[in-house]
C-alpha cells in the first residue's frame, strides 16, 4: 500500500497495547516497548477512528462532525506522524516527496487554536513508584520483572517484588 | 460531618498523613498545605506508591498546577497504565491456572485496589495468589511454563497460620468478583480486612498505602459485615486488628462509628502511633529489612568487619517485633519484644548454619 497518498487508511495498533482513560486523557501503554503515552482529546479522537477503513480526508470529516469545528487536514496528518513515530499504527505513514511537515508551532499558527492540536506526550516516572512487597532478591537484571520497582538491588534493573 | 487533621504537622511523616487524610474518598475536604511542604514530601509519596492518592487529594486545591503536583500527576498516569496492564495479566493468569484445574484466591493488590474509586489510585507490583497445598505444585508448573513466566505472581502454598485463618475457611467464605470477563476469587470482606491489618503490622507498618487500604476496606464494608469473623477468636490477634483499624482512624480519618473498635481507637498505646510515624519518615522498600542489610549474617562469620554497624540496621522496629513475638499492644516498653525477636532470629540463623545437610 502507498502510505503517502490520500488513499492511506490508517489502522490503530491494538496488539501489545493497553489503553485506559484518565481525567479526559487517553493513556496508552505499549507493553512491548515499555513506553506509556498520554493522548489529548483531539489525538484520542483521531486514534480511536483509525479503523483501517477511513482515509485521512474521512478522518478529518469525522473529527469535524465530532468536535463541531472546522478541522484542517494537517491536523490529522500531524497526529498520524506522531502515532507513526511512537509505533501506535499498524502501518506507518510515510512522507510524500516534497511534502512539508508542519511543526506543532506552525500547526498552531495555521489553525489558530492550540487546544485543537493533537498532543501525544510520553510519560516518564518522576521517581520510584511501584508498591509491591519484596519476595525475592534479584542478582542479575534478568531476574527482575517489575518495571520501576523500588526494591530492586540491581541498578537499572527491575525486581520481581 | 467535616473532619480536620488532628495532628500538628511538624514532621514530614505527619505532613504525609495530613495529605493522605481521607484521600481515598471521592468527596475530599479542603487541604491546608503549602507548596514547599508538598515538595518536601514528594519523595515519600512517590517512593511509597502514594502519589496517585496524593494527586487526587490536591486536584481541587490551589496546588494542582504547582511543580510538585505535576510530578504526582505524572506518577498517577503511570499507575493508571500499569493498573490496566496488571488487570490484563491478572485475568490471563487466572484463566491459565483454572485451565490447569487450579482455583487461586487473590488477596491484596487488585483485590484491594478495586475498593478505591479508581484502581489507578492504588498501585501494586505483583499478584498475590493463594492456592490449596494440594494444588501448589500444579500451580508452580503452570507459572514456570513459557506462558506462565510472563506474569509476576507471588504464589502462596496454603495460608499462613499466623493469620488465624485456615485455607479451607478462606475458600469457604471467599467470593467471586468480576474483572473484565473473568471472575476473580477474593477473600470475603471480613477475612480480607483481617489480612490487610496483620500484613500491615507484620511488616512494621512502614508503607502508608497499607493503612489507606485498611481505611478503604473499613469504609466500603457491606452492611452485613461480620466483625466476629474479622476479629477472630484469638483475643491477641483481635486486638492487633482493632489497633490497625484504630490507626487508620487516628492517622487517616477512617470512619469507624458503629464498629466494635471505636473504644480501642481512643486508647492506642503512644508508642504505636509514634512508631508508625517514624516508619513513614522513610517509607521505601530499600530502607526496610532485609533489603537494607549491608550483608548476610553468614558473611560476618567469615569476616566480622562491619558487623556492629549492620547490627543496628537489624534492630527490629517495635511493631514488627511485638507481632513477631506474639506480644500485646499495651503501654509497656517494647525493648523486651525487640530483644525477643533478635533472639528468635539468631536461634533460627544458628539452626540453619549448623545444620549438617547445609548445601554451602
Amino acid at each position: 500500500m502507498n502510505n503517502t497518498t490520500n488513499g492511506f487508511k490508517p489502522r490503530a495498533r491494538k496488539a501489545g497495547l493497553v489503553v485506559r482513560e484518565l481525567s479526559g486523557e487517553l493513556l496508552v501503554y505499549d507493553r512491548e516497548r515499555n513506553q506509556a503515552h498520554s493522548l489529548n482529546e483531539t489525538a484520542a479522537l483521531i486514534w480511536k477512528h483509525c479503523d483501517g477503513h477511513s482515509t485521512i480526508a474521512e478522518l478529518r470529516s469525522t473529527l469535524e462532525a465530532e468536535t463541531g469545528a472546522s478541522v484542517d487536514e494537517q491536523v490529522v496528518r500531524y497526529a498520524l506522524r506522531k502515532f507513526t513515530k511512537l509505533s501506535l499504527l499498524e502501518e506507518p505513514l510515510r512522507a510524500s516527496v516534497g511534502e512539508r511537515r508542519l511543526s506543532r508551532r506552525e500547526l498552531i499558527q495555521t489553525i489558530g487554536l492550540a487546544a485543537s492540536v493533537p498532543l501525544v506526550v510520553s510519560i516518564f516516572a518522576p521517581s520510584v513508584f511501584a508498591a509491591a512487597s519484596c519476595t525475592q532478591t534479584c542478582t542479575v537484571p534478568a531476574d527482575c520483572t517489575v518495571p520501576g520497582c523500588p526494591n530492586c538491588p540491581v541498578p537499572g534493573g527491575k525486581c520481581s517484588a | 460531618m467535616r473532619h480536620s487533621f488532628p495532628l500538628p504537622a511538624t514532621s514530614r511523616s505527619k505532613l504525609l498523613a495530613k495529605l493522605l487524610y481521607h484521600s481515598w474518598r471521592t468527596s475530599i475536604l479542603s487541604l491546608q498545605i503549602s507548596e514547599s511542604e508538598l515538595a518536601a514530601i514528594i519523595p515519600l509519596l512517590t517512593g511509597s506508591g502514594a502519589s496517585a492518592l496524593a494527586s487526587a487529594r490536591i486536584r481541587d486545591s490551589n496546588l494542582r498546577n504547582s511543580a510538585p503536583a505535576l510530578d504526582l500527576q505524572q506518577a498517577h498516569r503511570l499507575h493508571a497504565v500499569h493498573a490496566a496492564a496488571f488487570e490484563e495479566d491478572l485475568t490471563n493468569v487466572i484463566t491459565l491456572l483454572r485451565n490447569a484445574g487450579v482455583e487461586p484466591i487473590l488477596a491484596k493488590g487488585w483485590a484491594v485496589a478495586r475498593l478505591y474509586p479508581d484502581t489507578s489510585l492504588r498501585p501494586y507490583g505483583d499478584i498475590d495468589l493463594y492456592v490449596r497445598p494440594g494444588q501448589y505444585s500444579s500451580a508452580m508448573r503452570v507459572l514456570a511454563s513459557p506462558e506462565g513466566k510472563r506474569f509476576v505472581v507471588d504464589l502462596h502454598e496454603g495460608f499462613d497460620s499466623s493469620e488465624g485463618i485456615s485455607i479451607d475457611a478462606l475458600y469457604e467464605r471467599s467470593r467471586l468478583v468480576s474483572l473484565a470477563d473473568v471472575k476473580v476469587r477474593v477473600p470475603c470482606d471480613e477475612d480480607h480486612l483481617r489480612i490487610l491489618c496483620l500484613h500491615f503490622l507484620r511488616h512494621g507498618a512502614w508503607r502508608p498505602l497499607w493503612l489507606c487500604d485498611i481505611a478503604v476496606a473499613v469504609e466500603t464494608r457491606a452492611p452485613e459485615f461480620d466483625w466476629d469473623i474479622c476479629l477472630g477468636t484469638n483475643p491477641r490477634r483481635a486486638d492487633w486488628v482493632a489497633c490497625s483499624i484504630g490507626l487508620a482512624h487516628r492517622l487517616l480519618g477512617a470512619e469507624i462509628a458503629g464498629t466494635p473498635v471505636v473504644d480501642r481507637a481512643q486508647t492506642l498505646p503512644a508508642w504505636l502511633i509514634s512508631n508508625v510515624l517514624k516508619q513513614w519518615e522513610t517509607p521505601y522498600s530499600m530502607s526496610q529489612p532485609p533489603v537494607n542489610y549491608a550483608a548476610p549474617m553468614s558473611k560476618y562469620l567469615r569476616d566480622p568487619r562491619g558487623f556492629l554497624s549492620d547490627l543496628r540496621r537489624r534492630w527490629p522496629n517495635a511493631i514488627e517485633a511485638t507481632v513477631y513475638t506474639g506480644g500485646p499492644f499495651n503501654d509497656l516498653p517494647r525493648w523486651p519484644f525487640q530483644i525477643g525477636e533478635c533472639m528468635i532470629r539468631t536461634g533460627k540463623f544458628l539452626a540453619r548454619t549448623l545444620r549438617p545437610d547445609r548445601d554451602d
